[in-house]
């Protein structure tokens, strides 16, 4: 076990050990002082009481001394004298002071007569009963209170008062008795008393030997106690932390008990003893215990207090010793763990130093001297590592040495920290090299840290870059140029196409007008040439009837009929053909024309609503027409017709595609000056995005389908040059689209424009 | 150099300056001094003396004492611890038969005239048969009497029962012996004089007594420092060895003992 370990748990347990036996010697100290304290306490004890007993016993010598000097029978001397005792309470515990007369057998019925005599009518000796030798008692001082009672107790008839009054008589020194009840205490509860005799003998007769006391004697007197008493009168107050027990004789039992003290113990008693005082002849046991109070009187708490300090301290310098010896392991543990951190960070940057591919130095800011140079650094520059740390950087940055010192300066002031320099290799060659440079903290010094990389190639590249742009750059214009000059024929070309695309659409739609009318006269001419028909064969049916001769009247006149009939309706068919003739021939007209003139809007709408009409004849949907009849114009009335067909070919094209049913209505409202005509249906509408690009040329949702695309785009054309108006598209996908013509009634005068289409002479018009 | 030799009168001349010196010396040299009156105390202990007879050594030796003496000395009787107490403080002059020892010679002179061994009376239920045996069984308690002290080995012995806490105390040997028969204490330490109680209280049967290893004890009157002084004890020394001397003492313990034990008590080499 190593001695760090060691030695610290030795002096702990050697602390440990001398705070045991510190502890365990002041308990003992302790105990001893407590046990001396306890017998002291004892001895004043047993010699308070067995100086009492002596004071008694010289009181009673008092009182023989006065009987040795009076008359037995003179009873007031004997009161005077108790009487001038003055019983204070260093004596209250006396009961009484009494005297007996020793009466043998034979004198006792004149004894009894001069007691008579004396004043106790009653007087007789108790117990009754005839004996050897008696011993009343003649007379009890003070005479107060139960010391009243009548005389005559014969003590001697009491084995144990007599015992008392035996020793008493045979040493001639006071004797007390054993524990007895007072004859003046009389009742089941009596305290213990005891009485303790002294001898009187016949005056002037021998005393001094065993057979002398024996023959003179006359009598006894007593003096009487209750032990109780006794013991209050002994102590001011109670022995401090004792209480005691006194038993008549050797034994403490119930029956021998004297007094006891009343006991403050809650646990058994820490000190205790039994001691037997041998007073005027008689034994008695002093039983003594300790009470709880004594040891916090008398008793120290030090023991546990060096315990538990000994213990504290052991341990504090148990731990004290092993930080000492641990003291420099730890600060090394603790220095190689901070430098463990410093090592490590130094190991990794030297690493990252050393191995680095770029070029790394660390340079004096102020000297420029190349304190240390990594491997790449010297196969770069082409001077060994050893030479290269050492040079100063002024022998290989080509700027002048002040230069070199001002930028060193900025690096280490952080002001900059990337430079462009050329550097010279050892060979003596030039290279560019880009420089990134910061201060570092190394070793408690500041040096620049700084990375080089070598540029020239990219310096180079860069240059033919530049070169190249420049070139490049006249390239590029003559080819925008060029580019340009193309682009513009191209777009004149395509203008020229939308002219034509315009022109075709015309001849498209006039195409579509002359199929329609076609289809349309097809109708009218067709009934005609049928009724036609049936006319002729009606006349061949006359004809031949006629020539069969049995032509009736209801005959020919139903055959009348039906050929009126007929021939109405070809009348009519042919009305109805010459009027769309008529009409297309208008729409045509003004198709074809570009030609001014004044037209009522309504019947222009009419005209041109009836001509499309038969082509959506079969659709579900309706168009209603809504204008007043009075709005005249003086405008352009073929592109007018042309924009609304157009419209209206949309809406069913588009609008009602897939609709079951649809309107279509077209009103008109006009004020002095501009007249807002409206063509609105409740079809599919357009989405925005649609909306957004209707009038742009060749934009059509429906491409393969018939649609060119133009058709709003020339409308668009037609409304703002030609009539000099506005033509707008709303929508509400899925509710419908609207479309606002707003022209003025009297179209704006044309100027003329540059035209390169192939345009057939402007005809008159009829209208 | 020349030779001193006793001629008559040489012995003359002598005798006649010691003449001159007594009477010089006046009635210091008679006896002690009794211009007061002295007191002396009594113990019960055996037959040294009974207080119920009033009767014993120490009471016939006390009475020839104080004849020679001359003084008026009184004798009262006290319990033993109460003697000491007042030997040191001085209100006593003297008592009888005691023992010194160093805290004792503080403050006591005395004048030996008896010497005795010590021995232990143990009852024979309590299977002791040496004072080893005593000491290990714990539930043996001694009786002694209060400031009573003995031979070297008893002392010990005493003493480490006392620490043990296992003493009983008495004021006198009266309560010992009633305790021993109740087997209240199962030991006590006895002298010589204490024999007859044994025999009159049937102690003798119940018991065995175990010897102290020790030589004799001188007894002597014990005279208070406090009170006499250097001259008187030695005056009263002279008295006790005068009584020593004419048999007197022989003649008083031969009273109460057999001639052989009393002669062994009474024949000692005075330290």
């Amino acid at each position: 076990m190593s001695l760090v370990r060691l030695l610290p748990a030795l002096i702990l347990v050697a602390a440990l050990g001398i705070t045991g036996l510190a502890w365990n010697h002041e308990r003992q100290v302790t105990q001893k002082a407590l046990q001396s304290q306890f017998d002291f306490l004892l001895r004043e004890t047993i010699g308070r009481v067995e100086q009492r007993m002596a004071t008694y016993e010289q009181m009673l010598r008092g009182v023989q001394g006065l009987l040795a000097i009076t008359e037995p029978t003179d009873r007031d001397a004997f009161s005077n004298y108790v009487g001038a005792l003055q019983f204070d309470p260093n004596f209250a515990s006396i009961q009484a002071v009494g005297i007996i007369k020793r009466v043998p057998a034979a004198l006792a019925p004149s004894h009894v007569a001069s007691m008579r005599r004396l004043g106790f009518n009653d007087y007789v000796i108790q117990p009754a009963g005839v004996r050897e030798v008696y011993a009343p008692v003649i007379q009890r001082e003070p005479y107060v209170g139960r010391n009243r009672m009548r005389p005559g107790f014969d003590a001697w008839s009491d084995p144990v008062r007599r015992s008392a009054m035996e020793r008493a008589r045979d040493s001639g020194m006071a004797a007390i008795s054993g524990k007895v009840q007072l004859v003046v205490d009389s009742g089941a509860d009596a305290p213990a008393g005891f009485v303790m005799y002294m001898p009187i003998y016949t005056r002037g007769q021998a005393q001094d030997n065993l057979a002398g006391r024996r023959a003179h004697l006359a009598g006894w007197i007593f003096a009487s106690f209750r032990m109780s008493d006794v013991i209050a009168s002994l102590y001011g107050e109670k022995p401090p932390g004792l209480a005691f027990s006194l038993f008549d004789g050797v034994e403490p039992t119930e029956a021998a008990l004297l007094y006891r003290a009343a006991e403050t113990r809650s646990r058994p008693a820490a000190f205790a003893a039994n001691e037997y005082l041998v007073v005027g002849g008689n034994t008695w046991t002093l039983s003594v215990r300790s009470q709880d109070d004594f040891e916090t009187r008398f008793g120290r708490n030090s023991a546990l207090i060096i315990a538990a300090t000994g213990v504290s301290l052991g341990l504090l310098l148990a731990l004290l010793t092993w930080l000492i010896l641990t003291a420099r392991t730890r600060a090394l543990q603790l220095a190689a763990n901070m430098t463990q951190e410093i090592r490590e960070s130094e190991a990794r940057f030297r690493d990252f130093f050393e191995k680095n591919s770029s070029v790394m130095l660390l340079i004096d800011p102020t000297s420029g001297e190349i304190k240390e140079a990594n491997e790449t650094a010297a196969t770069y520059y082409g001077y060994p590592r050893t030479q290269l740390a050492g040079m100063l950087i002024d022998e290989i940055n080509t700027l002048p040495p002040e230069r070199v010192a001002e930028e060193r300066q900025k690096a280490l002031h952080e002001e900059r920290n990337y430079f462009l320099f050329q550097h010279r290799l050892a060979s003596g060659e030039l290279r560019d090299v880009e420089v990134h440079s910061s201060p570092v903290v190394s070793g408690g010094r500041t040096l620049l840290f700084s990375i080089a990389h070598d540029v020239t190639a990219r310096k180079q590249a860069e240059q033919r870059v530049v070169e190249t742009l420049r070139s490049s750059e006249k390239d590029l214009e003559g080819r925008v140029n060029e580019r340009t000059a193309e682009l513009s024929s191209t777009i004149e070309r395509l203008k020229q196409t939308q002219v034509d695309l315009a022109q075709a659409d015309k001849l498209a739609s006039l195409g579509a007008l002359v199929a329609g009318v076609a289809h349309e006269l097809n109708t009218p001419i067709g009934n005609a040439l049928t009724m036609a028909s049936a006319l002729e064969e009606a006349a061949i049916e006359l004809d031949a009837m006629v020539a069969a001769g049995g032509l009736r009247r209801s005959v020919l006149a139903a055959h009348a009929q039906k050929s009126k009939g007929m021939a109405a309706i070809v009348t009519r068919s042919c009305l109805r053909a010459a009027s769309l003739i008529a009409s297309f021939k208008r729409v045509a007209v003004d198709q074809t024309s570009e030609q001014r003139r004044k037209f009522d809007l309504h019947a222009l709408v009419d005209d041109n609503v009836a001509a499309i009409k038969p082509s959506f004849k079969k659709a579900p949907w309706i168009i209603e027409v809504d204008i007043r009849a009075d709005i005249g114009c003086d405008s352009y009335p073929g592109p007018l017709g042309q924009v609304i067909t157009n419209l209206i070919q949309n809406a069913a094209a588009h609008a009602f595609d897939g609709r079951t049913s649809g309107t279509l209505r077209v009103y008109a409202t006009c004020d002095a000056e501009m007249v807002e005509m409206i063509v609105e249906d409740d079809g599919k509408g357009m989405e925005p995005a649609v909306l957004a690009h209707i009038f742009e040329p060749f934009y059509t949702t429906k491409l393969g389908q018939g649609g060119s695309g133009l058709g709003l785009s020339v409308s668009l054309n037609i409304v703002t040059g030609v009539l000099g108006g506005t033509l707008q598209a709303s929508s509400d996908p899925g509710y419908g689209s609207r479309f606002t013509l707003r022209f003025p009634r009297i179209a704006p005068s044309q100027v003329a424009q540059p035209r390169k289409d192939r345009r057939r002479r402007e005809q008159p018009s009829e209208g | 150099m020349k030779k001193y030799t006793l001629t008559t009168t040489n012995r003359r001349f002598l005798g006649g300056i010691f003449f001159v010196l007594a009477c010089l010396g006046g009635s210091a040299q008679a006896g002690p001094d009794c211009s007061r009156p002295l007191t002396l105390a009594l113990h019960d202990h055996g037959l040294l003396y009974s207080a119920a007879t009033d009767s014993g050594i120490d009471k016939d030796f006390a009475d020839e004492l104080i004849r020679r003496s001359g003084c008026k000395v009184a004798v009262s009787f006290m319990p033993r611890a109460r003697i000491w107490q007042l030997i040191e403080s001085g209100a006593l002059d003297f008592s009888l038969s005691g023992i010194t020892n160093a805290e004792r010679d503080r403050f006591a002179a005395f004048a030996w005239y008896f010497s005795n061994k010590y021995y232990l009376l143990v009852r024979k239920d309590a299977g002791v048969r040496g004072l080893p045996d005593f000491e290990r069984n714990r539930d043996l308690q001694l009786g002694v009497i209060r400031s009573f002290r003995y031979s070297e080995t008893a002392n010990r012995f005493v003493d480490t029962l006392h620490d043990a806490n296992r003493l009983s105390q008495a004021g006198g040997l009266t309560p010992l012996y009633q305790a021993l028969i109740l087997n209240r204490i199962q030991g006590m330490i006895i002298e010589p004089f204490d024999y007859p109680a044994l025999e009159e209280k049937q102690i003798r049967d119940l018991t065995a007594i175990i010897e102290f290893n020790d030589p004799p004890v001188p007894h002597g009157v014990i005279m208070s420092r406090k009170a006499l002084s250097m001259t008187e004890q030695k005056k009263w020394r002279e008295l006790v060895e005068g009584m020593r001397a004419d048999g007197t003492v022989r003649r008083i313990f031969e009273k109460y003992f057999k001639p052989e034990l009393a002669a062994a008590m009474v024949d000692f080499q005075a330290p």
